[in-house]
């Protein structure tokens, strides 16, 4: 079979080597992040500095790789809570049918109708800034499209006759579950989780360049965007840098998502016809 | 006096060239055909065989890479090969009518019956208005709409199946064509309604003078009102001629093995008597689905009674609650009253609810596509604790022994293997949990007609070996006349007649049993042997 | 259709109720006593006198069971008494009403431009199926969802603000000032309806119908006009709604961006002020409107529907 060099292939390479860089960062970034030169304030770009200094002097590139480390994990780790819990609810909602499925599903329309933001806001609001209420902001949605997509499928598989034929048979319900059901979701719920992970990666950026996300002395993508806004005309690449770094990584998770998505959709392999 | 369809030398390719880069293969090569203005030709053959893409060519709507590469096609005075597509547009519809095999799907689900049938009125006839509305309305009386009006406004998903494919038939009508294209639009219904259709269309050949192309694997169906017979087989037409002729005198083992495959005949050698005693029991059974105007009673009061040793046939129009008395005996749905009840064995041992097992109609669901045969079989017997792991293996080679399947198999998945296969499969899968009894819920109808016959005889004999209790489900006759003893008729889910299978066949009780039973006479090709000569159509 | 509409309208209900509730409790969730924080949300005035938070208390009802004090809360917000703020000290209601109507002109012109621009875009893009010109469109349009806002703002803000001095950079005054942020705000929808509308095309092109049509002898474009373009569309009336709902509060960013006096801008002072008459008075408002909207938009995806036999209903 040819094989060919393919967009998703070279999102997945792009994608490795920042999640390397950001892993090792503290030791390969050239300058410690925090380090202030007020000689050297909103230096454009040159072989000293790669890709200038902010307002205070400090090495753009140190303190984008350090800044990748908390949204990337912000990120990956709503995702993966919103993904166990959405699925979980998703596959129960499908399972045992009647009242359960009726208030899950209810739940689900209401909270997909709510502004992401709004509730986010009402959180912080309520339980102040940090890392917990973060996440906490972030799941308490985030686990919508994750259960819709979950019990859609989940309904589907279970009107189909392998797995009344299972029920039939005499299969327990946790077979039926982690071996019928989970397996047919798991190749749509993957490309989900990669789309939902640029997403929420681009929603923690939001809530840091608001003030609402990762606190001073932290930063991330997004509170260096905020702190190099004043200096966009003088400065730009400060504010360029940092949001290019979101929207490369949140378009190499949506490119490789979607590939995910295809596959898990494509054909299986087709009956043949009973002709002799 | 010139045919309205004239194929000459017809060729189909597929212009994609195939993943190897070997030349594109022909799908028709050659093929020949005409129909005459009034006359009922029908063209028979296997799944495959090109004749729904012989329809398509006719009006030149092959979808794409497939295309005409050689031959002529002459629609009245249209060239159909070389003609402009505005030519063809006023063609479609309204020199040649075409109806579909799934009547509810070739209806766009968000538009009215009447918006579709004002297309036609408008391209063809420049019908606008009230003018179209009062032909289209019209239309709908003629196929057979009582309250014509109500049909027009409704929507598909609000019409069964047979009246989709009556409306279908008005809309086809509707350009006034003088040839109509019918490509299996009866395959999708049951035997009754298929005789209604085909007797609105007969009706229709003889008001209108139109000329009949019907596309069938099914030769006995048609063949009270078939002209001409052509048998076609893997592109090409193998045998032609008037239907009495091909019907009592076939020529090519192709065309023998088609009327073989309609005809089930009754089995020579009797069973053993069942021994009288009963395995299944069911009191005033009850199922309802929806609430309120949209409820929906699937069982309504059902009693029935299954002996040790018997085939008993469920014989039910679909909707008449036939599916859901099986999954409600195997523990799929709760009734909502009324008991079914599993009686204990001579030992007085009451067995396992797994010794009741199910055979379901679609042989590619019964598998998760995802796990080899084997995975699936073995699944359940990983509850045996008494079982090692080198006894489930062997207990499933015996199983795929029994059901006369290769071994090799079991290492495949179900999109790997053919509907026959995987219905022995499932079969095999069944006896591994040594039933008592065995359901059978449309079990060989999603197979084709040779393979039905096939499955059939190896469930006989599985039933005498294991001394099984069967119950078959069916809308076809013909099953139901070969397999069983005892015939329950249900319908709108309640049980209308319970008769010997000998006694229900020569008089039935009931008045919709009956309906049943005649309408499935014609479709025997050895009794429509002794009707066919001289009697065409009265 | 009735038994769905009741249904429907009895989720909204519940909806509004639940999450208003959540609303009303904010005071006893956040810093600070919750008796002092509502008094100070009913009475203007300075209050420091213990003995006059306990008459107050008493006065407001305070002392009744929360679930009374919920109902007579909701019954005020009802009818537009929604307080004073804590930060101005005048009633919520002058202030979230303004800036409501400032954000629905925002999302709708935000939504009207995604809308324009996606239509014709994914209809072109599913119709040329797997053709270099759906490609183009699609690679282009997905792009989008990678954007962030807080990103592209500031750069249409350099180039066109800026550099070349023909719009305003920030504020609210006219309709030029209108268009960066309503453009900012359409990047994602625009990539979300095209490939809606997209594969909508593909479906309604793929369906069987649409040979049956052919074979009554409707021309392609006369088939394609009656059975694949209206059925194509259908989903997309949904996602616009959703949409509509979800930019009501989730435009802040580009309304802090670009100093737009709206909703997002409103609830956003106030939970940085921790002014929470003005948050309650702002979320539940937003939530009503968007649990209103989605419903709505039910309604009209089943009218446009029939056949549907309501997998959610």
């Amino acid at each position: 079979m040819r094989r060919r060099l393919n967009t998703h292939h070279l999102a997945a390479a792009v994608l490795t080597l920042v999640v390397i860089a950001v892993a090792i960062a503290p030791w390969i970034y050239p300058y410690p992040p925090a380090q202030q030169n007020l000689a050297e304030r909103l230096a454009p770009a040159s072989p000293e500095h790669w890709l200038g200094t902010d307002h205070l002097g400090r090495d753009t590139l140190s303190r984008l790789l350090e800044g990748g480390r908390f949204s990337m994990t912000v990120a990956a780790l709503a995702t993966m809570l919103t993904c166990l819990l959405g699925v979980a609810i998703g596959v129960l909602s499908a399972r045992r049918r009647g009242w359960v499925d009726e208030f899950l599903t209810r739940t689900n329309d209401v909270l997909l109708a709510v502004p992401e933001m709004v509730v986010a806001l009402f959180i912080v609001a309520t339980l102040g800034t940090g890392f917990g209420p973060l996440l906490l902001a972030l799941t308490v949605t985030g686990w919508t499209p994750f259960a819709r997509l979950s019990r859609t499928l989940a309904y589907d598989v279970s009107s189909r006759g392998f797995v009344e034929a299972a029920h039939v048979v005499g299969c327990s319900p946790s077979f039926i579950i982690f071996r019928h059901v989970i397996p047919h979701l798991a190749g749509p719920i993957l490309g989900q989780a990669t789309l939902r992970f640029g997403h929420l990666l681009i929603s923690v950026g939001a809530l840091s360049y608001l003030g609402l996300g990762v606190q001073p002395p932290q930063s991330d993508w997004g509170s260096m965007m905020a702190a190099a806004q004043p200096y966009t005309e003088r400065a730009p690449l400060g504010i360029l840098a940092p949001g290019l770094a979101i929207f490369v990584m949140a378009l190499c998770v949506t490119l490789i998502g979607q590939r995910a998505a295809r596959m898990a959709t494509g054909p299986l392999l087709l009956p043949t016809a009973d002709r002799t | 006096m010139k045919p309205l369809l004239d194929i000459t030398d017809l060729t189909v390719r597929n212009l994609r060239p195939a993943a190897d880069g070997s030349a594109p293969t022909s799908l028709i090569h050659g093929l020949s055909l005409s129909v005459n203005a009034g006359e009922f030709v029908a063209l028979v053959g296997g799944s495959g065989s090109g004749k729904t893409l012989t329809a398509l060519s006719a009006v030149r709507l092959l979808p794409p890479p497939l295309a005409i590469t050689a031959g002529t096609v002459r629609l009245g005075s249209v060239d159909v090969t070389t003609a402009a597509e505005t030519e063809l547009n006023a063609v479609r519809g309204g020199e040649a009518g075409m109806l579909f095999q799934q009547p509810k799907r070739v209806f766009n689900p968000n538009r009215t019956i009447g918006a579709h049938l004002l297309e036609p009125l408008r391209v063809h006839r420049r019908l606008r208005g009230a003018a179209a509305r009062t032909a289209a309305v019209d239309l709908l009386r003629e196929v057979g709409f009582a309250d014509a009006p109500k049909g027009f406004r409704s929507y598909p998903h609000q019409l069964s199946g047979g009246m989709a494919q009556r409306a279908m038939t008005a809309i086809a009508l509707a350009g006034q064509p003088r040839l109509l294209l019918a490509d299996e639009p009866t395959s999708a219904l049951d035997k009754v309604l298929e005789r209604q259709v085909l007797q609105l269309l007969d009706r229709e050949r003889r008001d209108r003078g139109l000329g009949i192309l019907y596309i069938t694997h099914n030769i006995a169906s048609v063949a009270p009102f078939a002209d001409r017979v052509l048998v076609m087989d893997s592109g090409a037409i193998v045998e032609e001629g008037p239907t009495a002729s091909v019907i009592a005198a076939p020529t090519t083992a192709y065309t023998r093995e088609l009327l073989a495959a309609s005809q089930l005949a009754p089995e020579s050698g009797r069973r053993p008597q069942p021994v009288p005693r009963e395995v299944l029991t069911l009191t005033d059974a009850n199922k309802r689905f929806g609430r309120g105007r949209r409820a929906h009673t699937a069982l309504d009061n059902v009693s029935l009674n299954l002996q040790r040793g018997e085939i008993l046939g469920v014989l039910g129009q679909s909707g008449s609650g036939k599916s859901t008395l099986a999954r409600a005996i195997v523990g799929l749905e709760k009734v909502d009253s009324g008991s079914i009840t599993r009686h204990p064995d001579t030992a007085g041992k009451t067995p396992p609810a797994t010794a009741v097992q199910l055979v379901f109609q679609e042989p590619h669901g019964s598998f998760d596509p995802r796990m080899t045969l084997r995975a699936s079989m073995e699944a359940p017997l990983r509850r045996r604790r008494d079982l090692t792991p080198a006894d489930r293996t062997r207990r499933i080679t015996e199983a795929m022994a029994d059901v006369e399947l290769d071994e090799c198999l079991l290492d495949r998945h179900p999109g790997q293997c053919s509907g026959g296969q995987l219905q022995r499969a499932t079969i095999a899968r069944a006896l591994l949990l040594d039933p008592t009894i065995l359901i059978c819920d449309e079990a060989t109808s999603a197979l084709d007609a040779l393979t039905q016959r096939t499955v059939l005889n190896l469930l006989l004999r599985l039933q005498r070996e294991h001394s099984l209790s069967l119950l078959v489900i069916s809308h076809d006759m013909d099953v139901i006349r070969y397999m069983c003893d005892r015939v329950a008729v249900l319908l709108d889910g309640k049980v209308i007649e319970v008769a010997e299978t000998q006694a229900f066949f020569a008089g039935p009780s009931h008045e919709h049993s009956r309906a049943l039973v005649d309408a499935a006479i014609p479709c025997r090709w050895d009794h429509l042997r002794t009707l066919m000569p001289g009697a065409s159509r009265t | 259709m009735f038994p769905f509409i009741a249904k429907r309208t009895a989720t909204l209900v519940a909806a509004v109720l639940v999450s208003s509730f959540a609303v009303f409790l904010i005071p006893y969730f956040t810093p600070g006593d919750p008796v002092r924080t509502i008094i100070r949300s009913r009475v203007s005035g300075n209050i420091i006198d213990d003995a006059d938070v306990q008459a107050l208390s008493l006065s407001l009802g305070l002392q009744d069971p929360l679930i009374v004090q919920y109902f007579s809360w909701l019954g005020r917000i009802a009818t537009g008494d929604m307080g004073l703020s804590h930060v101005s000290r005048t009633p919520v209601a002058d202030q979230v009403l303004p800036a409501l109507a400032v954000t629905l002109s925002l999302v709708a012109a935000a939504l009207a431009l995604a809308v324009l621009v996606s239509l014709p875009l994914g209809i072109v893009a599913g119709l040329r199926h797997g053709k270099p010109a759906d490609r183009v469109i699609t690679s282009v349009t997905q792009s989008f969802i990678a954007m962030p806002e807080y990103w592209v703002a500031p750069l249409l803000v350099l180039v066109f603000a800026l550099k070349l001095s023909v719009l305003p950079s920030a504020g609210w005054s006219g309709p030029e000032s209108m268009v960066l942020p309503a453009l900012t705000l359409a990047l994602r929808p625009i990539s979300y309806f095209t490939s809606a509308v997209r594969a909508g095309m593909i479906d309604a092109a793929a369906a069987e119908h649409v040979p049956a049509a052919r074979a009554r002898g409707l021309s392609v474009p006369q088939a394609v006009l009656r059975h694949v373009i209206p059925n194509g569309l259908v989903p997309l009336s949904t996602l616009v709604a959703v949409w509509f709902a979800g930019l009501l509060g989730g435009s802040v960013i580009v309304e802090v961006i670009f100093a737009v006096p709206g909703m997002g801008r409103l609830l956003f002072d106030a939970v940085v002020n921790s002014d929470i008459p003005l948050a309650q008075g702002g979320v539940v408002l937003v939530v009503a409107l968007a649990v209103l909207v989605t419903t709505l938009a039910d309604f009209v995806h089943r009218a446009l529907t029939p056949a549907v036999e309501g997998s959610y209903a």
